[in-house]
């Protein structure tokens, strides 16, 4: 087991009413699953991402993460445990402008300590990995969507995390990027890292091994 | 359309409530130096200027150069040489000479006013010096033997509502004169301050047929004034202290400088006295709107101003509206990005680009309205404490309006070109994450600002330190509890002078809290003005090179000032108050050729052709402030002092000073029944030579802690702005990890860049401005490295704060906020 939801609630209040943003959620991640959460604008798919990976809170309930409640953690060690075990792709890419893609892949690893040569060799190993050695000293203003993409995924996964979380990181793509970027991910799932994505789209949910519908922020 | 627009600017102001606040807080901070301080020039520039025809009005300054190498340049004259110039030159339309005198005026046995503007003068001051008659007896002022004029504030002071013509007043010792005329107040800003004007001859008469005994003018009706002729000796001997101030007035159509070409010539007419013949002779024409900011010179008539205090004020105006001009443009154009998105909507709606800038210009302008007048306000506050003038000049509020519309001009126009003209802006995104090539423009405003605050701090902790130095200096002396009174002014001349000072003596003496009294011609702080060159050495037969300060003393005041002996002994006490005995200090020994002190004492000297033994050496002290070196100087025991006023000190002891003074004071009344006894306390009295100084000093110190503050807010609104821009980043690299500590020092690590650079830029100019101050003093502190090094450390540590606040709200936000993609 990776990680467990019990029963979570998450909500705001806005003018005196509680609006609900994520409703009694209950969900199982095994290692090695690939999930996709679906559904309309507004549903609560981002909400319950950031929950998961540990970048928002919620009111009640209970998050187990490998050994670790995630509930009952201080910020700092919640921190830590994401940094260690979570990689995030988003649909904007969110690369850093004025950083080369090579300093871009780098960037994760100056906050983990790892010793220059480390992060050279690790740097180096990825882009090999992806096939972008050849656009290291490019700025992401000088590559396609879909290879900012690469660059996006290859950051999440360059220190190695468990889970890669990633926010319909195909909605900025045409349809042939985007299915570039669905088979990579499978293709990282197929070497076990756990993925959850979430989408919009139908076809690219199939890559995935389960499926969930959200509908205003409750599981259908 | 108007009122929308109004309408939506100060919603958008009253939204905004911080970054509102900080742009106005640094207009008006800006605004109020500048109306502060230009007032404060202005009034330092206008001295003089207001004589009718002041620019044809002349001092004519002594320049006196010796063989020797030795040059006094002094603002006292002879008699001669205006008469002369007068006499001689057809540009010369007319001439004054004056003295001033220390007097008191009394109003019959009651009423008396002490230290009074009293000045001898020629029949023809008002010619020279044009005030209107507001009342007269005469039209031929200042020719009546026994008349005098007085000022109008003065009249009132001494005769109230009563019509002045024609009532009497009496001065000092009993000389009874009638007010003749009464003229228009001669203004604050005068290096002229005149109360009384009486006549040369007047004063001749009365010391010639005045007894002293009786107290009363033996009148002379066959007296005939004969004015000297400028061409004999007599004209050209006076020692220093009996010179007067020379005045000249030019005719129409002539300069100076023809004037100036001929007195050399001039001179060779003159049975010049020896000591003349022997140098060389110069006159220094001194225009006198210029006297007051550009005169240093020997025996000035009042303390002056400084020029370079003035020039200093005027860069700190400068200074200070740059950095608020810096400071505006720069939060406009933050806070115009942050509109961007309103802007772009309005011109997706049609607006067209001139609208937008309307938007922005009526933004401005409401800003500085708002900051023109509460500045004023506040700034008037202050100004009609601070200035005699005491209000604001149209010429100022002129000068305020244009910069009020150059900064509300150039302030919406740089956000308008750089960002809503900028190609970058998009219609369809906020702006906020397009705008980075405009960035360097505002390192280097924020970098510039931060250099000017640094020199402010730096030269702000270089003069207090100074400032320091001189009020912690050793002087040499000790004035603790010592009190000063003038001599009483009515015994001057009077026979019963010396038994009575030695009835007054005893009985203050026999007083428990009294230490010691003295009576002297000068007191520590005041200065000497009595000068000799004709000291020499008791056989020799030319006098010393150098020019010696005279002090007349007592044997008690080396005592009550606490002044070391190092060879030789006191005065001794003299029935008469008088000896031939001297005292000298230790820079005199050096001018009269003794190897040291031992050598000095009991040798014999002559002063004027007068012997005197040296009885002593003294030690230096500094008997004036410190930014004029010791003299050498000899202190001898009479009574004779210039113009007959000395003091009185009294060192107490340290209980109970109230019930001394007290006693002191009924002894006074009974032995001076016709004079109030006024002391102040001698420590003050030295302190307040520092009086310009200090004034200068807190002027600096307020316009540094504003334009740091300026400075301040113009940082808090560039680090908002940069915070802004880079919360994406910030998001990006919390989300892979980064600590809040790695971000802050992300964040941070841009501005101590620019401090560091300003740092460098400041520093020689601060070192350049700082010696350059220092030069008016003549015993200067060290400026260490560490003033230097300190100030850097101010500037970073604020700017550091400043930044911080908003770099860890930043650093502490929740990407998720910045990362939602929109």
């Amino acid at each position: 087991m990776l990680l467990q939801l019990n029963n979570i609630f998450k909500w705001v209040n806005s003018g005196g009413q509680r609006i609900f943003l994520l409703k009694d959620i209950n969900l199982n991640v095994e290692e090695g699953e690939f999930i996709s959460i679906m559904g309309p604008s507004g549903s609560g798919k981002s909400t319950l991402l950031n929950v998961i990976g540990m970048l928002d809170g919620f009111e009640e309930g209970e998050y187990h993460f490998l050994d670790e409640s995630v509930h009952s953690l201080k910020e700092k060690h919640r921190a830590n445990l994401y940094k260690e075990y979570i990689g995030f792709v988003f649909q904007s890419y969110h690369l850093l402008d004025d950083l080369t893609v090579k300093e871009n892949l780098e960037m994760p690893l100056l906050y983990k300590k790892f010793k220059g040569s480390e992060r050279k060799a690790m740097v180096a190993d990825m882009l090999d990995r992806f096939n972008i050695v050849g656009k290291k000293d490019l700025f992401p203003a000088q590559l396609s969507g879909g290879q900012q993409q690469l660059v996006g995924i290859a950051r999440a996964l360059i220190s190695n995390p468990k889970l890669i979380l990633a926010d319909e990181p195909t909605g900025n793509l045409n349809s042939k990027q985007g299915e570039e970027i669905m088979e990579l991910f499978k293709q990282l799932n197929e070497e076990g890292v756990t993925i959850i994505q979430v989408t919009h789209s139908e076809k690219n949910a199939e890559y995935g091994s389960r499926i969930i519908n959200l509908l205003d922020g409750r599981m259908i | 359309m108007k009122t929308q627009l109004f309408k939506s600017v100060l919603r958008n102001l009253l939204k905004k409530k911080f970054l509102s606040s900080v742009k106005i807080l640094g207009l008006i901070a800006g605004y109020g130096v500048f109306i502060f301080l230009a007032e404060k020039i202005q009034y330092e520039t206008s001295y003089d200027q207001f004589w009718n025809e002041s620019e044809s009005v002349y001092r004519v300054a002594l320049d006196v150069s010796c063989e020797n190498g030795e040059e006094v340049v002094s603002a006292k004259n002879f008699h001669g040489s205006t008469e002369l110039l007068d006499e001689e030159l057809a540009e010369v339309d007319t001439h004054c000479n004056l003295s001033k005198d220390v007097v008191t005026v009394f109003n019959g046995p009651q009423q008396k006013i002490q230290n009074v503007d009293f000045i001898w003068s020629d029949p023809t001051f008002f010619e020279v010096f044009d005030r209107e008659i507001i009342d007269a007896k005469t039209t031929s002022l200042l020719e009546n033997i026994h008349g005098v004029a007085i000022s109008q504030s003065f009249a009132k002071k001494l005769y109230g509502a009563e019509n002045p013509i024609g009532k009497e007043l009496t001065v000092n010792e009993g000389w009874k004169f009638v007010v003749d005329a009464v003229f228009e107040d001669i203004p604050e800003n005068s290096h002229l301050k005149v109360d009384v004007v009486c006549a040369y001859k007047t004063l001749f008469y009365y010391m010639k047929n005045f007894d002293n005994t009786a107290q009363v003018l033996v009148d002379n009706p066959n007296y005939q004034y004969v004015k000297a002729d400028p061409y004999t000796q007599k004209r050209w001997r006076a020692p220093v202290q009996y010179r007067p101030y020379c005045y000249i007035k030019l005719d129409k159509g002539f300069t100076i400088g023809s004037v100036s070409n001929k007195v050399g010539p001039l001179l060779k007419k003159v049975a010049l006295p020896q000591n003349l013949k022997d140098a060389t002779v110069d006159f220094i024409f001194q225009p006198i709107a210029d006297i007051h900011l550009k005169s240093k010179l020997d025996h000035e008539l009042s303390a002056n101003g400084e020029l370079t205090q003035v020039f200093f004020l005027g860069i700190i105006i400068l200074v200070v509206l740059l950095v608020c001009l810096i400071n505006f443009i720069n939060l406009n154009t933050i806070s115009t990005i942050e509109n961007a998105k309103n802007y772009s909507i309005r011109i997706l709606n049609g607006s067209r680009y001139g609208q937008v800038f309307q938007l922005l210009f009526i933004e401005s302008l409401l800003f500085n309205l708002i900051a023109i007048g509460v500045s004023l306000v506040l700034a008037y506050r202050l100004i009609i404490t601070q200035i005699p003038s005491g209000g604001i000049s149209s010429f100022t509020l002129l000068i305020l309006v244009l910069i009020g519309a150059l900064v509300t001009l150039v302030a919406c126009i740089v956000p308008f070109i750089s960002v809503v003209r900028n190609k970058a802006f998009s219609i369809v995104r906020s702006g906020s994450q397009k705008l980075q090539q405009k960035w360097t423009s505002q390192k280097i405003m924020v970098t510039m600002q931060f250099s000017i605050t640094i020199i402010l701090i730096i030269c702000t902790i270089g003069i207090y330190k100074q400032m320091q130095f001189v009020n912690n200096s050793e002087l040499g002396f000790s004035g603790n509890q010592t009190l000063f009174s003038f001599t009483p002014m009515s015994m001057n001349q009077h026979p019963d002078l010396a038994n009575k000072l030695t009835t007054f003596k005893n009985e203050v003496s026999a007083l428990g809290g009294i230490v010691s009294f003295s009576t002297s011609s000068s007191i520590p702080g005041r200065p000497i003005n009595r000068l000799t060159n004709q000291v020499k050495a008791i056989d020799a037969e030319n006098p010393y090179a150098a020019s010696f300060e005279q002090v007349s003393i007592d044997d008690a005041y080396m005592e009550t000032y606490s002044i070391p002996l190092i060879a030789g002994g006191n005065l001794s006490y003299q029935n008469d108050w008088n000896s031939n005995d001297i005292l000298v200090n230790r820079t005199a020994l050096s001018h009269m050729g003794f190897a040291n002190e031992n050598e000095a004492v009991g040798k014999s000297i002559s002063i004027s052709n007068n012997n005197y033994e040296i009885r002593g050496v003294v030690e230096d002290y500094h008997h004036v402030s410190l930014h004029t070196t010791v003299k050498p100087t000899i202190y001898s025991q009479n009574l004779r002092w210039d113009h007959s006023v000395g003091f009185y000190s009294f060192r107490l002891s340290s209980n109970n000073i109230a019930g001394t003074t007290a006693q002191i004071q009924s002894i006074w009344n009974q032995l001076y029944p016709k004079e109030e006894f006024i002391f102040s306390f001698s420590n003050t009295e030295f302190e307040a030579q520092y009086l310009q100084d200090q004034r200068f000093n807190q002027i600096l110190s307020y316009s540094t802690i504003l334009a740091l503050l300026i400075s301040c807010l113009g940082l808090l609104g560039v680090a908002l702005f940069n915070t802004k821009k880079r919360v994406k980043e910030i998001g990006v690299r919390k989300v892979n990890g980064a600590k809040i500590q790695q971000i802050l020092f992300a964040l941070n690590r841009d501005f101590i860049k620019w401090v560091a650079i300003a740092y460098v830029i400041a520093c020689p100019m601060a070192w350049f401005v700082l010696d350059n101050w220092l030069e008016s003093f003549a015993y200067k502190t060290t400026i260490g490295i560490w003033i230097y090094l300190l100030s850097g450390l101010v500037a970073l540590i604020i700017a550091m704060l400043t930044v911080s606040w908003q770099s860890f709200k930043a650093a502490i936000a929740n990407p998720v906020e910045s990362l939602r993609t929109e």
